[in-house]
């Protein structure tokens, strides 16, 4: 039987990454581009790639980067030849939702080459202007905007939640940048904490010690100082001897989940999105959702606690936190949940992650228009979330809407079930 | 000279279509450079431009200009399979279609969509089922264009009732190489619309399809209007799971996929033919082993793990597979599954076990009503390729996979084990078929290189005894101008209708012929 030599079409070398086989191994099928076609419902919503349907351009999509990677690394172009290919890199939430897609037809991780490029990109270039503010913020703040480390526990204030940093807990309530940091999101992160209060966990969070998850850092190419922050957080909380992690925030979720363990950072934690948490909370009989609130919502799945939240295994399912929201929302009395079309690992990006909120703020919001669009058109009267930056970058696009839709997170809503 | 050609043609296209929509940046041009067949692998000519035209006047003045400053146009559609669309020579212009991507209209009553070249398979698909009628989806995937396919190939799964792409075009509007509209059908008489793609006079749309159509060499078509046919089924395609392990199932009253095997292919060849004389079922089909396992397999160790095993080559092979529908009524599909079993019988065919069915048929077997696993061809080795086609009667595909077979022993390697197992997909009620053996082979550009040449081998020897088993098409013009002569001159049809269409020779040369 006459069977391939190279190795790697016989097993995928998941241990070792190599981009040069990703990328020669895209055989232009353009599914990186469109939802996978069982699940396709209308003409409108077929899309999944933002910075394709957006730029058209076949650079702009996996297979674009792939291209542009192998012309890279065959040295028949260079990431200083062109000013376009900062666009093409950097133009892209990272959603993943290429990445899910071409999962689906073979064995390759399109997420990861991404992240080699722009780590080549800033190696060789420079990181963009348009995130200099950022990792500026990260390295003097320790924190994604430009806030005093003081501030970070300003949301908890009179809440009587225990220090870490002095005190004793099981569960760490990681807050993230955004939920701790935001004035407009301040209210999500206190019901996120009543919540565990009343449910009488026993939790307590890191205050001023809390320092970014890394996670813009990852995604834009500062690899370094994204590892050096993870490593930082790791050996603390490990040191505070904490048996769950529970974030609200997708992106830290996503991070401290799955990227800290792809650098080989032993957790002595679980780690678990807050909703995940709840759900548990719920089945035990812990908490409990007594009072109606008569609402049409449909969720939107936040790509980092869904496609982007597991480790890669060829063959196996692209899995991710999907089912707990839905069964949290079915659960709230009155609450009826209308499904949009595209959801779970096929889900429409919100337009916020992959620098793209802080560096292409039309492009974001563009992205975030079509989200919303698309939950307007299940009925619904709110779109329910649980990333911070899902939140700021819809709630930015809402406000320049004529006919509104509601946002809500779903702490919120349990809140005010409870 | 050559810097202000480029920059002419450059403002042309600027003052055309906007800054935003015409480039030559290297990164952008990088991308349209290859894909996963050996000319794809072994060739690297970006194009001079990408162009983004946005409506047929667009199209049109993009062909006007070319016709002025002498440049070449090349359209794409998913750009999927490019060898002959690609680049390669300077000058040329890629017409990428992505801003004509609306389904301009789905007219139900007379059961037919007018769409634009970016529209895909699966947004024709979904939005025809949801008004009880359906489309043809190949296997290049649902993610590729559905006008290409009317136009390119379009071998369907329910091709069995439907035929292939360009048995189901109607009024369609072609913009010529000279830049002038051609509205075709009734399209061609004011307010006559869209329904009917022949006439007035000779039947135009000759020129334009085929098995693997003029690829660009006879400009472009911007809008078409596609048969759509009855469905009986729900209203969304229906799936669950999760990608890469997803299921599809049919209400079962209304859809069954029945599975029989045969001791030869000759065999499945006589069965077949017995199901298009009975016109039961709306797919039929032979599958290969290969394709079992290529859509079946969610990463390339299970495929080579599976493949290795034998399981399906001991349990499915020289299979034959019909789904039958219930056009009109349950009662009908239950009548259908009679007289199939009684050619089952009669045929000395086999079902296959439940075990096989359920392990397979829930998981691909729908790909062959709406395609989502297609490209997993690509999968166990980076690509494939085929040494027949056989466009034309079951029994000459039969005789076609039969020479292929020749040349995947001869080959071997390049060619990856197979199994020597075959497609053949009956189209029109076995009016037509096609005969394809598909094999995998490592991609790599030394793989390449020898497939092209087992490819080329396989062409000249098909030419020197003059027979014509569809890869040599696949050339394009080259081909036509070393096989014309041989075939009854055909080349100087060609080379006419080139010359007239095309007198500056603009539209993708050397398709449809080289008349340099």
């Amino acid at each position: 039987m006459e069977l391939p030599k190279d190795p790697r079409y016989l097993r995928y070398p998941i241990e070792e990454f190599d981009p040069r086989w990703t990328a020669w191994n895209c055989s232009r099928c353009s599914v990186c581009k469109w939802v996978d076609s069982w699940r396709v419902k209308s003409w409108k919503y077929a899309r999944i790639c933002p910075q394709n349907k957006r730029y058209l351009f076949d650079a702009h999509s996996g297979q674009g980067k792939c291209d542009l990677a192998l012309a890279i690394i065959d040295k028949k172009m260079t990431m200083k030849d062109d000013p376009t290919i900062k666009d093409i890199l950097f133009r892209c939430t990272m959603c993943g939702g290429c990445d899910a897609m071409d999962k689906g037809i073979r064995d390759a991780e399109l997420i990861k080459l991404f992240k080699w490029l722009r780590l080549k990109y800033v190696e060789e270039v420079g990181p963009i202007p348009e995130h200099r503010a950022l990792l500026d913020s990260i390295k003097n703040y320790d924190n994604v905007w430009l806030q005093p480390r003081s501030r970070r526990n300003a949301w908890a204030k009179g809440m009587g939640i225990k220090d870490l940093t002095k005190d004793k807990a099981e569960v760490l309530l990681f807050t993230g940048c955004t939920y701790g940091l935001s004035q407009e999101l301040q209210e999500t992160i206190k019901a996120g904490a009543k919540i565990l209060q009343a449910c009488k966990v026993d939790f307590g969070i890191l205050g001023e010690k809390e320092i970014c998850c890394g996670s813009p850092l990852e995604k834009i190419g500062a690899e370094g100082e994204f590892e050096r922050l993870a490593k930082g957080n790791v050996e603390t909380f490990n040191a505070m001897k904490v048996k769950i992690l529970v974030t609200p925030c997708a992106g830290c979720y996503g991070t401290i989940g799955l990227e800290y363990s792809e650098r080989k950072l032993k957790k002595n934690f679980k780690v678990l999105h807050v909703v995940e948490y709840l759900e548990e909370l719920l089945n035990s009989g812990t908490l409990k959702l007594k009072k109606e609130i008569p609402l049409k919502v449909t969720w939107h799945d936040p790509c980092h606690m869904g496609r982007l939240s597991r480790p890669y295994v060829p063959g196996k399912e692209i899995d991710g936190v999907y089912e707990a929201p839905r069964n949290l929302l079915k659960a709230i009395p009155g609450v009826e949940l209308y499904e949009m079309e595209r959801i779970k690992e096929y889900a429409w990006c919100c337009g916020g992650g992959g620098g793209v909120f802080t560096g292409f703020k039309d492009f974001a919001q563009w992205t975030a228009l079509e989200r919303l669009e698309e939950a307007k058109d299940t009925g619904a009267q709110a779109i329910v979330t649980s990333c911070p930056w899902c939140e700021s970058n819809l709630g930015n696009a809402i406000k320049g809407m004529e006919e509104k839709i509601e946002l809500r997170n779903l702490l919120d809503l349990i809140t005010e079930a409870m | 000279m050559t810097q202000e050609k480029h920059n002419t043609i450059k403002q042309a296209l600027t003052d055309l279509l906007g800054p935003e929509n015409i480039s030559d940046d290297k990164a952008i041009l990088e991308a349209y450079t290859r894909d996963f067949l050996p000319p794809g692998v072994l060739e690297h000519f970006p194009p001079e431009f990408v162009a983004l035209p946005e409506s047929t006047p667009e199209v049109q003045s993009i062909y006007k200009l070319a016709n002025r400053y002498k440049f070449y146009c090349i359209p794409v559609g998913s750009n999927l399979w490019s060898p002959c669309t690609k680049a390669t020579r300077p000058f040329t212009v890629l017409l990428d279609p992505k801003r004509m991507n609306r389904i301009v209209e789905i007219d139900e009553k007379n059961m037919y969509a007018i769409i634009e070249p970016y529209v895909s398979n699966a947004q024709v698909s979904a939005e025809a089922m949801k008004r009880g009628l359906v489309c043809g989806s190949p296997e290049a995937g649902g993610q590729a264009s559905q006008l290409a396919g009317h136009t390119f190939q379009g071998f369907w799964g329910i091709g069995y009732r439907i035929g292939m792409g360009y048995r189901n075009i109607l009024g369609f509007e072609w913009v010529l190489p000279n830049g002038e509209l051609l509205r075709i059908g009734s399209l061609s008489q004011p307010h006559a619309g869209w329904f009917c793609g022949g006439g007035p006079g000779p039947d135009l749309r000759g020129m334009l399809r085929g098995y693997l159509g003029a690829m660009g060499g006879l400009g472009m078509v911007t809008r078409m209007a596609i048969k759509l046919h009855p469905w009986p089924g729900p209203k969304t395609f229906p799936c669950e799971g999760m990608v890469p392990n997803q299921k599809s199932v049919l209400p079962p009253e209304k859809f069954e996929w029945v599975l029989f095997k045969y001791p030869t292919l000759e065999d499945c060849v006589k069965a077949m033919y017995e199901i298009g004389k009975s016109e039961i079922g709306g797919n039929l089909q032979k599958w290969p082993t290969s394709y079992l396992c290529w859509w079946w397999a969610k990463s390339c160790e299970e495929y080579w793990g599976t493949w290795k095993s034998g399981y399906f080559q001991k349990n499915m092979k020289n299979m034959v597979a019909v789904c039958l529908w219930a056009f009109t009524s349950e009662k009908q599909l239950q009548y259908e599954k009679r007289v199939l079993m009684d050619i089952i019988k009669e045929t000395g065919g086999e079902l296959i076990s439940q075990e096989c069915y359920d392990t397979w048929v829930p998981y691909t077997a729908n790909n062959w009503i709406r395609d989502t696993s297609g490209p997993r061809m690509m999968l166990p080795s980076g690509s494939f390729a085929l040494f027949s086609v056989g466009p034309d009667t079951l029994q000459f595909a039969l005789e076609s996979i039969k020479r292929g077979h020749a040349f995947i022993d001869k080959y071997t390697p390049p060619v990856l084990d197979c199994d020597h197992s075959d497609w053949i997909a009956a189209h029109e009620f076995c009016h037509f078929g096609i005969g394809e053996t598909d094999f995998p082979f490592e991609k790599s550009v030394e793989q390449s290189q020898n497939v092209m040449q087992a490819l080329m081998d396989f062409v000249k020897w098909d030419i020197e005894h003059r027979i014509e088993d569809g890869i040599g098409v696949a050339l394009g013009g080259p081909y036509h101008a070393m096989a014309g002569p041989i075939y009854y001159n055909y080349d100087k049809l060609l080379a006419g209708i080139k010359k007239t269409l095309d007198p500056n020779n603009v539209a993708n040369p050397p398709h449809i012929f080289p008349v340099e």
